[in-house]
């Protein structure tokens, strides 16, 4: 019996430290933000998993452009017996070069956007996307294989690709030796202080309540004039208290509404879809800011 | 001897599937969920080795997967020892309240199975009332028809292949100390 009650005192003390140390570290969080003690744990983790995520990365990334490629030929329909065909003649290396191909086509769009003049101010540095969390609608974070080691700061953008250039998806909120996390502007504490192209309304973006993927636009006046297809940027100053972490003019998304709102009310919520498909980034660009 | 090996091997464990989780399912799922593959290793371990296991692994893979989704550190973690802590002492509520353990419950595979998938939804619906609470939750419809629903799906997916690893990574254990203890 003796046995019986040392191994009932021994579970319940460590079954109970352990949940204590659970809401320690969830109060911590909520108090402290992601600094201090939290800020530690999370660049540790980070270290401890950067090389075997990236060893993972480099094992599954065939599989994966495989089944991406498999997919394509299915959603195609239309063109599925000619493509099929296609592939009995041309074999697996036309495979491969074909999925190597899209991967081309993405980093030339990141290219395409690394020469532009937004950011040529700025170092910019290219990553692999070794992880993220989240499904891909409402993914909140990513990991990218680059860090400290190459330059990377706390807040530097950072850039996906889309097929007029790069847009912004967020910004680096962990740094560690050799990998980094991203937190994406989708993510419910994300914010962006942000502009119309050609216009003169500016505002918030905020995720959007439906956690569907989409931008708001908020805090915009009423008589600033915004339509439909509209071209939203990074605004590169403070809005209502919102310090700017990103430098004037990156590319964000497009306007795919503006919602009316009560009469008297003095600002209006526009809609954004980001220009970047966030649940399928491969390739990105972290912008040094820091570095000038 | 036995409880050092089986630390380390659940601390291995808990290590591999964290970055499996977050780097490779995330590419290989054919749909936008992602499975739970520490959730499985949680319940397994609340079947086979009991409460201290399923909230050691539980703490350890939630405190991992918070800090690499820049997430309430701790949030995971809760969620997983309180599943982990709860399923154990259903499955063994003689040593819940504190009587002699006997052997770990002889569950059959599908009832394995189904506990799996039980907690999985557990946690996958206690995730989502932390986030509402704390005001990041994403509406109860998103919650349930884009991220609960297809999770524990692909996660049963999923736990058709782990189950059976974490069954030969786990072998039940009668504890012979405890038997000698136990009463004629």
């Amino acid at each position: 019996m003796l046995l019986g009650n040392n191994r009932l005192i021994r579970r319940r003390v460590i079954v109970g430290l352990l949940l204590a140390a659970s809401l320690t570290l969830l109060t911590l969080s909520f108090r402290e933000g992601n600094g201090g003690v939290i800020g530690g744990i999370q660049r540790t983790a980070l270290a401890i998993t950067a090389p075997v995520s990236g060893v993972v990365h480099r094992v599954t990334q065939p599989f994966v452009d495989g089944w991406n490629w498999t997919t394509g030929l299915v959603d195609a329909r239309q063109e599925n017996a000619r493509l099929q065909e296609q592939i009995r003649e041309m074999g697996a290396r036309e495979v491969q070069n074909q999925v190597s191909q899209d991967q081309l086509t993405k980093l030339e769009e990141l290219l395409q956007y690394k020469q532009s003049n937004v950011t040529s101010d700025y170092q910019q540095v290219g990553a692999a996307v070794i992880g993220q969390s989240g499904n891909s609608q409402n993914v909140r974070t990513i990991t990218i294989n680059v860090g400290s080691a190459d330059g990377i700061e706390l807040n530097d953008p950072v850039i996906g690709p889309y097929k007029d250039g790069g847009g912004l998806i967020g910004r680096v909120v962990v740094v560690a030796g050799s990998a980094a996390t991203v937190r994406l502007i989708t993510d419910p504490a994300s914010g962006v202080t942000a502009g119309i192209l050609g216009g003169s309304a500016k505002g918030i973006l905020l995720p959007s309540d439906a956690g569907d993927g989409l931008l708001s636009m908020e805090n915009v006046k009423q008589e600033d004039v915004v339509n439909q297809g509209d071209t939203v940027i990074t605004s590169g100053y403070d809005v209502k208290g919102y310090t700017s972490l990103f430098p004037r003019g990156i590319p964000v998304g497009r306007v795919s509404s503006v919602s009316q709102t009560d009469v008297g009310d003095p600002t209006k919520v526009i809609q954004v879809t980001p220009f970047v498909d966030l649940g399928d980034l491969t390739d990105v660009l972290v912008v040094k800011v820091g570095a000038g | 001897m036995t409880l050092v090996t089986d630390t380390v091997k659940i601390l291995v464990a808990v290590f591999l599937l964290v970055v499996l989780q977050v780097s490779a399912m995330p590419q290989l799922m054919p749909t936008e969920a992602v499975p739970d593959l520490v959730a499985v290793l949680v319940v397994m371990l609340a079947i086979r080795r009991g409460m201290e296991a399923a909230a050691l692994a539980g703490f350890m893979g939630g405190v991992l997967l918070d800090a690499l989704s820049y997430q309430h550190l701790g949030l995971t973690s809760l969620l997983y020892v309180l599943v982990g802590v709860l399923i154990a002492a259903r499955l063994q509520p003689a040593e819940a309240i504190g009587a002699l353990p006997s052997i770990p419950p002889v569950l059959s595979h599908p009832r394995q199975f189904a506990w799996v998938i039980a907690g999985t939804a557990a946690v996958q619906v206690g995730m989502a009332i932390m986030l509402g609470l704390v005001g990041e939750g994403s509406g109860v419809r998103f919650e349930l028809t884009q991220v609960i629903i297809p999770t524990v799906l692909e996660t049963a997916l999923i736990a058709l292949a782990l189950v059976p690893v974490l069954r030969w990574a786990f072998p039940v254990r009668i504890r012979i100390d405890v038997a000698a203890a136990a009463p004629a």
